[in-house]
């Protein structure tokens, strides 16, 4: 309120709180049973209700099933979140299928995949999504080598999860629209510079362009995507239970490569009435957003320039390689590890380029003057970038994790005469205390279980050579989904960034410029990709003991191109600067065009990837 | 001095270049007059007792005459033949003596009502052996007769033609070089001229080749073709029914579905060019149109002729009308498309052009223009547009409010009823009086075959056989969206927008701030109808609410013809987004939004082109008749109950105690003797579709008989007991037709004058000004 008057501002909020108010009540409201139909009132469901008990005299309410099928009676669902619960009682060879059938109503209003029922599974529940009105929708049922007596009861109730998902999307709409309203508040009080808004609009545009594939009603079906989804639904049923923070992946060894932290934000949108398939859907796009927003604010802290970092996170972001493992390998474990490769990156960027010498800790001190303290105050923060980088790394995935590490070392080692500066030392020990302290929760349990268990891997070092690409693949452009052999054609780092990568080679050559830390950046990226392919012995490294167990764990080599993608994404981002400080116009247009090219190639692939996967409807 | 003055000045006759050029395509010019002036010959070949084909004795190309011998020509080939089943045999000719495709036809299929084919064919050089084949699939019995081969002047009037539009093209050439030299022409003109050429040319390549790119409504198309062409032999003008649609009965889609646009391939049928060739030129013109119409308007709306070559790349390559106009082959929403740009430049002038002006008095043209080009190709892009017009007056209302404004609208509408009143007043007429099919087509619905968002910024686009399949997802889904690059102009309009950039651009004058509030309302109605393209938005709900919303929506068919007008917007954003750039001396931005839409348009449209050439099945169509007459598409214009299985080839059929005689059906006209002998009142059953229109006349009284609908909806004209003597039946417009083709006849002329009178005016000032 601004003299008296109702600022549009403070208006919006209010109508957004009085909106938000008159949606939470919803949320609490108790569940409905709509339906119920049972084959045999006799049986007890879940050890404990008597079926019979509700009302399972009334005839209208059991099951007869006529060639097979059964069909309920006819319902008019409002919409809303609505869950089939079903209790069987099976033998091996039957079968039954429940499913939401619907006669009347607008296209989409009713999203349900049913459920099939086996022996040994006697009780299970699906989500029936009410988008509209439908005047018919009932429950059918197909019974294969078993009669009523099967289905011991079915249940169809009215949740109180639609109202908490709408309260959840205005949240989220309010949430946009408030951050639209204020941004653009800022940009008309010239709070937001030009340069600052061209960066913030670039790096939606190319989150939006990896998200390309999201902008359906349905999945692209990736290598892990099931995987995935289990994961999430998991979880959330696990919270739901009332299970207590943190869950535990006791399901499966999950936990053994990566901890579930990332994966609480979709359980927790699955449990709030959300289908798995958009939370995993909602997840995709932070993990884009986040990839994109790390990158930018490393390369921003490294290059110090504003496009430049802009245009070294498109290059990282757009790498064909990230979009391959978000849609058709959906490995978003991975993809995530990667929103925090950039922060380790720019941590020992920082702490090998910045001053981080005696004569800092020596001014403390003694006193010495403010700029020479403030200068080792920030030195001492760069750390924290590798530490929160490589916390949140081996919380996602930890071979991206261990990876990283494998790399840190080399260039550690690479840069010894500068490694073995004290306070550096001092800063790369804080670090790597600090990290390991911070995931004790996750590694501890983790390396008992390794030592305990017996865990077999389905890959042998060979295997691991094997899964290598070939050296033709980093020069691919447009390369067709439907082309190539054994899923591997899209594993490729882009002809784009490896024009980028030769362009920054040429011209650190002709400028004479030597910077070593960027030549390591060079050197460990190319040794990057050469792991990444074939010609890499892994399969003699497999059979040195010690190492071969981590041979194996790594499974796939084509995992190390997120370190090559990374190092050339920051070589892309340095060589900006150097051509718009010192390039001439040729040099500009040739990044022009290359920019242009790494765009239209991730534009072909994730087109591709829509225009050529089937879809999952979930 | 006017251009044609100048032209004179030139004095081409005297030049070298000229007569060389003149006597070179004159010579065959003139031999080709007199080989039209020489009678026809025809050849009669009688055998003895024909070639039996009976049900075991299936075979292809089975040589029922051969050893014919003629010259190069356009010939119509007519074997006798009988048969008991529809389409079981097909006749054509064979000769393996000719250059490839020195003999072009495909044939006839050949039915039980008929007992004589009529099948073109175009032979190139002279033969000894042709021989007359026919591949009979082994179903039915057939028995081939006598054969007549009948010389047409076709080859002639085609060549004619050839040498005509050559001498044409070269003098062009010539009187462009001379003038330039003499009067130089404006550079600006020239790239004008480049640009719309160039990109007419890559538009047109699906059309470059010896055959057509079939899509799903290519054989509709067609036959609206050969159906204005049979018209026009039939003595209709303008044609109203197609008279060998649907085997010869006759089918109203004239009516519904104007076809003012295709007497242009009709006219080169008419000349002697094969279907292929005809319907490709037919598409190059509408891509030239296309190309011109929007670069003229969106160069004019920009005030620059760069924004308007971009614009004109962006709209004619553009993914929905490639889609629709060559992938599709759905030519009239296709050629509909042309018009768009005039729309909406007829919506910028009469909105944001100053009203005291006297060009405003004019600016009531492009609208008339566009619309009636509109009504004229597809009435259904007719219904998106008077809804677009209808949200941008909803903007505009206090505008349209102005006694001024309001009437170059009023003159604008009225103009347009005056020019379309000849194919409106029989198309209401139909619709309101006949109960059509597509009266009653209410509760098909059309939200499954919306699109999904990611449809719309969908950049490298191949086509494939899902069109609206939704249990396929976006999977092999055919080219459907507006494309990346349209999307980007979008978002960076919406992002200047957004951060208040307009707001310092617009200043306070009046005129630029309500160019601005046009973009942006375009913008505004981009948006709506790329949502209302999606499967989100709610046809469905829409439909229920009321019977004319569902008659609406169910006519749509297709949520994705939203994306014509979406396109033709989102270029209009783009351009200007252009323009702003380069109005705030932003020249990096301006070149780096060029470059996109450069490289936009070769990696989408050309992109689309490159792959629908090279993958897209295609015909090579050469005559109508091996097309078949029976494919109508949805069945729209057939009276409601009429079962079009039942309708095929056949002959009068005369009710009890009736008698024919000497029957003869040319187009929609037959004449008989008949009698009847029956106790009471009987009845004639005739093989032509009834509709409005028809009569039938005793031609000795010229006493009016009773038409009714017989069996399938057939004219029936009931024949009154003991009458004897000779009947006609045939199409009659009625006269209230006519008198709306003289009112659009005497509108178009009146405009012609005006148009005359306003250039010489113009033309004068121009003078005055030079003078002064």
């Amino acid at each position: 309120m601004r003299k008296g008057k109702w600022d549009k501002l403070t208006l919006l909020f209010l109508m957004e709180v009085m909106v938000i108010l008159a949606l939470l009540p919803g949320c609490f409201r108790r569940e409905e049973l709509k339906e119920v139909y049972y084959g045999d009132s006799s049986a007890k469901v879940n050890g404990e209700t008597d079926i019979s008990g509700a009302d399972g005299t009334e005839e209208k309410n059991k099951i007869y099933v006529e060639e097979g099928v059964f069909a309920g009676g006819k319902m008019n669902l409002s919409p809303g979140v609505y869950q089939v619960r079903v209790w069987t009682r099976l033998k091996e060879g039957q079968e039954i299928s429940v499913s939401m059938q619907w006669d009347d109503g607008y296209f989409g209003s009713i999203g349900a995949n049913g459920m099939s029922f086996g022996s040994g599974r006697e009780y299970g529940a699906f989500r029936v999504y009410v988008a509209d009105k439908v005047p018919e929708a009932y429950v059918k049922c197909v019974f294969q080598e078993v009669d009523a007596d099967g289905l011991l009861c079915l249940e169809v109730w009215e949740t109180n999860l639609g109202n908490r998902r709408l309260l959840i999307t205005a949240l989220a709409c309010f949430g946009i629209l408030d951050f639209l309203v204020i941004y653009r508040r800022r940009i008309l009080q010239g709070k937001v510079t030009g340069k600052q808004q061209a960066v913030f609009w670039g790096l939606v545009g190319c989150v939006g362009v990896a998200c390309f594939p999201c902008m359906t009603n349905y999945l692209i079906p990736g290598d892990g995507l099931m995987e995935h989804l289990d994961r999430i639904v998991y979880l959330a049923e696990a919270l739901g239970r009332g299970k207590i923070f943190p869950v535990g992946t006791d399901k499966a060894a999950f936990s053994l490569f990566g901890g579930e932290v990332f994966w609480y934000f979709p359980a927790l949108l699955y449990l709030a009435g959300f289908p798995a398939a958009t939370a995993y859907k909602v997840l995709l796009v932070w993990a884009a957003a986040g990839a994109g927003g790390t990158a930018y604010f490393s390369m921003q802290k490294c290059v110090k320039n504003e496009y430049g970092a802009l245009f070294g996170s498109m290059v990282y972001l757009l790498a064909p390689f990230l979009i391959h493992t978000m849609y058709q390998k959906a490995a978003i474990g991975e993809y995530v590890a990667m929103i925090f490769l950039p922060l380790v990156c720019c941590g020992m960027f920082l702490l090998y380029t910045e001053d981080g010498t005696e004569k800092g800790e020596q001014g403390i001190a003694e006193g010495a003057s403010l700029k020479e303290n403030t200068c080792y105050v920030k030195y001492r923060r760069y750390k924290w970038y590798i530490i929160l980088g490589m916390a949140a790394m081996s919380l996602s995935h930890v071979v991206i994790a261990g990876i990283t590490v494998l790399f840190i070392v080399l260039f550690c080692v690479i840069q010894w005469k500068k490694t073995v500066q004290k306070p550096r030392l001092y800063q790369l020990l804080q670090s790597l205390g600090i990290t390991l302290l911070l995931n004790v929760r996750f590694w501890l349990p983790a390396c008992y279980r390794i030592s305990s268990d017996a865990m077999q891997f389905s890959e042998t070092a060979e295997d691991v050579q094997r899964g290598g690409i070939s050296l033709e693949y980093f020069f691919y452009w447009l390369l067709n989904s439907e082309s190539g052999a054994g899923g591997r054609s899209e594993i490729w780092v882009g002809a784009g960034v490896f024009m980028l990568f030769s362009f920054y080679i040429l011209w650190e050559y002709e400028k004479r410029k030597r910077d070593m830390i960027c030549g390591t950046f060079a050197v460990l990226g190319l040794l990057a990709l050469g792991m990444c392919t074939i010609y890499f012995p892994w399969n003699v490294l497999g059979r040195i003991p010690g190492i071969g167990e981590m041979v194996v764990l790594l499974q796939d080599p084509t995992r190390i191109m997120s370190i090559a993608v990374l190092f050339m994404a920051f070589l892309a981002a340095v060589l900006f600067r150097h051509v718009e400080e010192d390039g001439g116009i040729l040099s500009k247009a040739a990044l022009g065009i290359m920019a242009l090219v790494l765009l239209a190639s991730a534009v072909y692939q994730v087109n591709e990837i829509v225009f050529v996967k089937p879809p999952v409807f979930l | 001095m006017n251009i044609l003055h100048k032209v004179y000045e030139l004095k081409l006759w005297k030049r070298k270049l000229f007569c060389v050029t003149s006597v070179i395509f004159f010579i065959p010019i003139l031999f080709c007059i007199i080989r039209i002036a020489a009678p026809s010959r025809v050849w009669e070949y009688v055998g003895e007792g024909g070639y039996r084909f009976t049900e075991a004795d299936s075979g292809t190309d089975v040589v029922v005459w051969d050893g014919i011998s003629l010259t190069p020509g356009v010939y119509r080939i007519e074997l006798a033949y009988d048969t008991d089943l529809d389409a079981a045999a097909l006749c054509n000719v064979a000769d393996g003596t000719v250059f490839y495709k020195g003999l072009c036809s495909n044939g006839e299929h050949m039915y039980s009502g008929l007992h004589r084919t009529g099948f073109h064919i175009w032979l190139y050089e002279s033969t000894e052996n042709l021989q007359v084949v026919v591949s009979y699939g082994g179903k039915g019995n057939l028995v081939t007769g006598d054969l007549r081969v009948v010389e047409t002047k076709q080859l002639w009037t085609m060549l004619l033609t050839i040498m005509a539009f050559g001498w044409s093209m070269a003098s062009a050439a010539q009187i462009f070089l001379y003038y330039d030299k003499c009067y130089s022409i404006d550079v600006g003109k020239k790239q004008a001229f480049f640009w719309v050429a160039a990109i007419s040319f890559i538009a047109s390549v699906p059309y470059l080749c010896g055959y057509t790119i079939t899509g799903a409504d290519l054989t509709y198309h067609l036959q609206r073709i050969e159906g204005v062409k049979d018209g026009l032999l039939g003595g209709q003008f303008p044609v109203r029914l197609e008279p060998k649609w649907m085997y010869g009965h006759g089918y109203a889609d004239a009516i519904f579905y104007c076809n003012i646009l295709l007497y242009v391939p009709a006219l080169l049928r008419l000349l002697g060019f094969p279907i292929w060739f005809s319907y490709n030129v037919y598409c190059i013109v509408i891509n030239i149109a296309t190309a011109g119409i929007s670069y003229y308007c969106f160069g004019k709306m920009s005030g620059s002729r760069h924004i308007g070559a971009v614009s004109s790349a962006l709209y004619t390559l553009s993914i929905i009308r490639l889609y629709k106009f060559v992938s599709a082959t759905a030519t009239g929403e296709g050629t509909a498309l042309t018009f768009l740009p005039l729309v909406l430049y007829g919506l910028f002038r009469i909105f944001t052009q100053n009203y005291e002006e006297k060009e405003y008095k004019t600016a009531w043209a492009p609208l008339m223009a566009g619309v009636s080009g509109l009504i004229q190709s597809h009435v259904l892009t007719c219904e998106i547009t008077v809804a677009v017009v209808l949200l941008f007056c909803l903007i505009f209302i206090r505008r349209i409010l102005h006694p001024r404004v309001f009437f170059v609208l009023l003159k604008g509408a009225l103009v347009t009823l005056g020019v379309c009143l000849w194919f409106l007043v029989p198309f209401l007429d139909y619709f309101l009086t006949q109960n059509v099919h597509i009266r009653n087509v209410s509760a098909r619905t059309i939200q499954e075959r919306g699109l999904y968002p990611a449809h719309l910024p969908f950049q490298f686009w191949r086509t494939d056989a899902n069109p609206f399949d939704m249990e396929n997802g976006m999977q092999y889904s055919n080219a459907m969206g507006v494309g990346l690059v349209l999307c980007i102009g979008l978002g960076i309009f919406l992002i200047l927008w957004f951060s208040g950039k307009f707001r310092k651009a617009e200043g306070k004058n009046f005129s630029e701030k309500i160019f601005f509030l046009f973009v942006k309302t375009a913008c505004v109605v981009g948006i709506l109808l790329l949502y209302m393209s999606l499967n989100i938005f709610p046809w469905d709900r829409i439909q229920a609410m009321h019977p004319i919303a569902a008659s609406l929506v169910s006519s749509l068919q297709f949520p994705n013809r939203m994306l014509g007008w979406g396109t033709a917007c989102l270029v209009l954003v783009f351009g200007f987004c252009l323009w702003y750039f380069k109005s705030q001396r932003r020249e990096k931005y301006y070149v780096m939004l060029g470059c996109v839409a450069i490289f936009g348009v070769m990696t989408s449209g050309m992109y689309l082109l490159d792959f629908v050439n090279g993958n897209q099945s295609y015909y090579e169509l050469y005559n109508e008749e091996s097309m078949g007459s029976g494919y109508i598409s949805g069945a729209e214009y057939l009276m409601e109950g009429t079962d079009e299985s039942q309708v095929t080839y056949r002959d009068a059929t005369a009710g009890p105690g009736v008698e024919i005689r000497e029957y003869q059906k040319k187009s929609l006209e037959v004449t008989l003797w008949c009698s009847n002998e029956w106790e009471t009142e009987s009845y004639i059953d005739f093989p032509i579709l009834l509709y409005k229109g028809y009569k039938a006349v005793c031609t000795d009284t010229g006493e009016e008989m009773p038409v009714c609908p017989g069996e399938n909806n057939v004219v029936r004209v009931l024949i009154p007991k003991g009458f004897e003597g000779e009947m006609m039946v045939r199409f009659v417009s009625p006269v209230y037709w006519r008198v709306s083709e003289l009112i659009s006849l005497l509108t178009m002329a009146s405009l012609a004058v005006m148009w005359r009178n306003m250039r010489n005016e113009r033309r004068k000032m121009d003078a005055k000004r030079e003078m002064g």
